[in-house]
């Protein structure tokens, strides 16, 4: 499918150039902020799931494959509507999740694929996160370091090691660890 | 695979594989799909990353433009960094205290930022940690928590006990986001016998409201007893904000 012309500010996100949040919020937050009051729920609780939305739409923006192909205003409200959902649901208040399910169904198809999508991620994000707390503290610098975009002979010198291809190896074992504990934890 | 698939992939991801060998490899992508899929999983473990290394900036951003959507402040206030000895712990901790009971939680409305004034920390001086421990407190004292984790990270290897940088350690876990790995260090405190044992609790329940599950941290906090006064106090005043 062809890319929406939002894309940019998902290559905006990607990039970290979040001065483009400004816009985002300037569209977004009051559409956001007016459904959750009208909810059952508060100023606090629209603002956290619309940062949350915004944490996990960051985190598909990441994804150097990921083209969006739905407006973002819609993708945004889906998000922040399944998440004030779900806490309704852990709320036991059943009567308000039932009125809202009702919605679910009204998202077209383009924006429910980039909504699956991102809720894939994000829960693929939150299961990395959790086996990379337990890698050793060398490991999670080493590829903290790669990751910054320097050459493998930089990060060579800047932890003494000596050369690229022993990064590398080191690389090597320390991915391979979190692998292991990720494929173990699904 | 070959042996040496793991690091092609690497230097694949990297940038840095010759042409030739770019295209041969990306052939037998079509080709095999063990090769594809830990391709797939490096890609995924690398947007990780990225995303990881981006998130303070991310956050600190939300943190400006709460306040002019939502009405809320969002982003916590950090205490300068008082430097003690070791043996000072249990005067630093009635220090914590002292400072705690007259601060005013009711500044804004966002309970994490309420309640996550940290208090100044005193970070151990010992000759060889010295340097490092300076660099530790001046992150910190910066708002620089990644920098500040990774300090304390190394001076908690070398002195495990300290229950000083554990709790700094943890405090710079939880500003970056890392939340097991603030867990970690506020579990091993409260599960401890050091002056600081109740800032580990309390730090258990700010976990919960920095994740803005309140319910969580309602819950902890009625399992929680806190004899320390001005623990008590604040725990008190979260218990009447969560009701």
């Amino acid at each position: 499918m062809q890319a929406h012309p939002d894309q940019q500010i998902i290559l905006d996100l990607r990039k970290g150039e979040f001065g483009v949040l400004d816009r985002i919020y300037k569209e977004h937050a009051p559409v956001i902020l007016r459904w959750v009051i009208k909810n059952n729920g508060q100023a606090a609780d629209a603002q956290d799931v619309f940062q949350e939305a915004i944490i996990a739409l960051h985190q598909k923006a990441n994804d150097p494959k990921f083209v969006l192909t739905c407006p973002l205003g819609g993708l945004l409200f889906s998000i922040c509507r399944n998440k004030w959902l779900n806490q309704l649901r852990k709320k036991n208040k059943e009567a308000e999740v039932r009125l809202q399910e009702e919605e679910k169904y009204k998202d077209d198809n383009s924006t429910v694929s980039v909504l699956e999508a991102v809720e894939e991620e994000e829960i693929r994000q939150k299961r990395l996160d959790n086996t990379f707390q337990e890698l050793s503290e060398l490991c999670q610098k080493l590829l903290r370091l790669l990751i910054s975009g320097i050459s493998s002979a930089e990060a060579a010198e800047r932890l003494g090691m000596t050369d690229a291809n022993t990064v590398y190896r080191r690389k090597n074992a320390c991915v391979g660890r979190w692998r292991t504990l990720y494929q173990a934890q699904n | 695979m070959q042996s040496d698939d793991y690091m092609k992939i690497d230097q694949y991801l990297q940038g840095e594989l010759p042409a030739a060998e770019r295209e041969a490899l990306e052939n037998r992508f079509w080709e095999e799909p063990e090769l594809a899929a830990e391709l797939e999983m490096r890609q995924q473990m690398d947007t990780y990353l990225r995303t990881q290394a981006q998130l303070p900036g991310l956050q600190e951003k939300m943190a400006s433009l709460s306040q002019e959507h939502f009405g809320r402040m969002a982003k916590p206030k950090v205490r300068q960094l008082a430097r003690r000895r070791l043996y000072y712990a249990v005067a630093v901790a009635a220090t914590f205290a002292l400072l705690l009971f007259v601060w005013n939680p009711f500044a804004s409305n966002d309970l994490y930022s309420q309640f996550a004034e940290h208090p100044p920390l005193a970070l151990v001086e010992k000759g060889g940690e010295e340097a490092l421990a300076t660099q530790a407190e001046q992150a910190f004292e910066a708002g620089d928590y990644q920098a500040a984790y990774e300090a304390l990270a190394e001076l908690n290897a070398q002195a495990p006990t300290d229950p000083q940088v554990l709790l700094a350690l943890g405090i710079s876990a939880l500003e970056t986001g890392q939340l097991t790995a603030a867990r970690q260090s506020f579990e091993t405190l409260a599960g401890g016998q050091t002056a600081l044992r109740e800032y580990g609790s309390w730090y258990l329940i700010l976990c919960h409201l920095k994740e803005g599950n309140n319910e969580s941290a309602r819950e902890l906090l009625q399992q929680t007893d806190f004899r320390d006064f001005s623990l008590a106090s604040k725990a008190e005043l979260l218990r009447q904000e969560l009701q």
